[in-house]
């Protein structure tokens, strides 16, 4: 197992220098939006080369790059052209953000969907398996973009329940984070509804499940004590590569919503191509990402016995 | 039997999955729009996608135009039976503006149904090209091993690693926005999960014995993968390119709300969101059409993509 992290972590550094030295690379097609997006639509060409040539823009690639690593190691991103603060302080306000948006909608999403996919998948083709089947595919089909429109109309225009916008200007609001939460809970659940099922449904079918059923234990030991141990094995990788696809799913509701996250700041310095930011946010994304996917192997090794026994 | 004729059979199959043919009717649906939508302009029976009519209507307005300009703030109603077989017949239309207009007055029915048609265009296509770009990778790589498919794996790896909207936004702010740079980034980013798909098919298929034989009767490389090993990829790649379209779908939306869709004029579900975002409040339907019709043309290819997987099982 500790080969596995050693090889997950050389793997990451690796996603890390390839992807970093790629978005420098493609800064340097396109320097000049840079000092724009400082200076201003109207600012002159002068005025613009001074500024790259001041900010050591105009120093070889290779010497900049490894500038950049070298701070970068130290844990110094260098400094954001639009928000004139350290990088790393504004990435990692933003990010503790997400991290609590995110960190509430896997709350509600893992256990809810767990428990509707056993839910259907206990017994294939019964109404409750059909009913929670096309519940669940017609919420992932309604993409975030069209959900959040219909909720704020629902709950905030005609019912009034809940607050528009979720800026947090005066400080943490539970109310204004139930609309963003809702909305990712609406479209991520039904995927794990979908995985948990399918699992469910082929451990059903196993020799040892009908063995149980017919020695004659109760129908709950059954699904409690037999199945689930297996059936969650699945979901369970599926939930960890989740987070990934959060990130994606965040910055379409922290737009919508206006909440100063992760994904807002992403969208925000990428358009205004604010590359120390867009870099340090790119480490962040791959942590996070070769993160979830490594603790989900490695739960998946300890979960199933197979494996771990085999290993030992 | 064809590769084409086996295509054919996994959709004639579909036949026997209720969800599938609810699936295939939607999708239908959406196609016959987007195919007739000039005959609907032509025939008057909605407006060009593009002609302002009279902004910020609710649904259900009725209107009246004199010579495709329209008439506001008249008892319409008692004009409308004045005009229908009186003498001003021709010369007046009647009519009603069903799901009203948007903040620049062009009609909201008529930009669903041409959206469709873009929709259906550039969601397909991108899922062909990143098809086209991911399959012929997957196959060589699970055929052949060794360090073509180390490298091309950590190429996969390295985009996938990666959140796919973040990705996006990279590659559009990076070469701007126009419908082939939407193309680009859309099979950039979605041919490593095909790749990934082929090449563990293409693994697993590679020392069967037909395989062997097909070599031994010294038949060449691209032979092998296309005719030997693709074909038996198809279930599962089909259900996926159902799967992937409606996500396609979904993406290019999530690219026109936050601004880097298609270029403003074209009708785009996506961009019709966020252009009446902020109009919410007052005139919830410019925003909430368009979203009912991208989510059930999603809903459609992934009760499509649900119905092949049952079929394909069965098989």
């Amino acid at each position: 197992m500790i080969l596995l992290v050693a090889r997950r972590i050389v793997n990451m550094v690796l996603l890390m220098l390839a992807l970093s030295l790629i978005l420098f690379l493609s800064l340097e097609l396109d320097k000049d939006s840079v000092a724009r997006s400082v200076l201003g639509p109207y600012s002159n060409d002068e005025a613009r080369a001074a500024w790259l040539e001041n900010n050591g823009y105009n120093d070889p690639l290779p010497l900049r790059y490894g500038r950049w690593v070298g701070n970068a190691v130290q844990g110094d991103f260098g400094e954001s052209v639009i928000f004139r603060t350290e990088v790393s302080e504004i990435v990692w306000r933003r990010l503790k953000a997400t991290m609590a948006l995110a960190g509430l909608v896997m709350g509600i999403v893992a256990p809810l969907g767990i428990a509707l996919g056993v839910l259907a998948g206990m017994r294939e083709g019964s109404l409750r398996d059909r009913f929670i089947s096309l519940t669940s595919i017609i919420t992932t089909s309604v993409p975030e973009f069209a959900s959040a429109p219909f909720l704020l109309v629902l709950f905030v225009f005609w019912l009034g329940w809940l607050p528009a916008v979720s800026t947090m200007a005066d400080g943490w609001d539970w109310a204004q984070i139930v609309m963003p939460v809702l909305v990712l809970v609406l479209y991520d659940v039904g995927y794990i509804v979908r995985i948990t099922r399918a699992s469910m449904i082929e451990v059903m079918q196993s020799h040892y499940i009908r063995t149980a059923v017919l020695k004659g234990l109760r129908w709950r030991t059954v699904i409690m004590r037999h199945a689930l141990r297996n059936a969650l094995l699945t979901p369970f990788t599926v939930i960890m590569l989740q987070f990934n696809w959060l990130l994606s799913g965040v910055i379409v509701v922290e737009y919508f919503f206006a909440y100063k996250g992760f994904g807002a700041l992403l969208l925000e310095v990428a358009l205004a191509k604010d590359i120390y930011v867009i870099e340090c946010c790119a480490m962040v994304a791959v942590l996070v990402a070769v993160g979830t996917q490594t603790i989900g192997d490695i739960g998946y090794i300890l979960l199933n016995p197979r494996i771990r026994f085999a290993n030992s | 039997m064809g590769f084409l004729g086996r295509l054919f059979r996994a959709f004639w199959l579909l036949r026997e999955s209720p969800v599938g043919m609810v699936g295939v009717c939607i999708v239908l649906f959406w196609v016959i729009c987007a195919l007739l939508a000039d005959l609907l302009v032509a025939l008057s029976w909605i407006w060009h996608p593009l002609a302002t009519v009279e902004p910020l209507l609710t649904p259900l307005s009725p209107i009246i135009i004199e010579g495709g300009r329209l008439i506001n703030e008249v008892p319409v109603e008692e004009i409308c039976a004045l005009i229908s077989g009186g003498e001003n017949d021709g010369m007046y239309n009647c009519g009603i503006s069903w799901l009203g207009t948007d903040h620049v007055g062009r009609d909201i029915l008529s930009r669903v149904i041409f959206g469709a048609r873009t929709v259906l265009i550039f969601a397909p296509l991108a899922t062909l090209c990143a098809y086209v770009v991911g399959v012929p990778m997957g196959l060589i790589a699970g055929y052949r091993g060794g360090w073509i498919d180390e490298t091309l794996s950590f190429i996969a790896n390295l985009i996938l690693s990666f959140p796919v909207l973040v990705l996006y936004i990279l590659i559009l702010t990076l070469v701007g926005t126009s419908t082939y740079n939407i193309l680009l980034a859309v099979t950039f980013a979605s041919s490593p999960a095909i790749f990934r798909i082929v090449r563990g098919v293409a693994l697993d298929l590679r020392s069967r014995e037909y395989i062997a034989a097909a070599q031994t009767r010294g038949e060449s490389t691209w032979r092998i993968l296309f005719v030997e090993l693709l074909p038996n990829a198809r279930g599962p790649l089909l259900v996926d390119a159902m799967l992937r379209i409606g996500y396609t779908t979904i993406q290019i939306g999530i690219l026109g709300f936050i601004g880097l869709g298609l270029p403003p004029p074209t009708p785009d579900w996506g961009g019709m969101v966020n252009e009446s975002r902020q109009m919410l409040i007052i005139f919830p339907h410019m925003a909430i059409f368009p979203c009912i019709a991208i989510s059930t043309l999603v809903l459609g290819f992934n009760l499509l993509a649900d119905g092949m997987r049952e079929v394909s099982l069965k098989d």
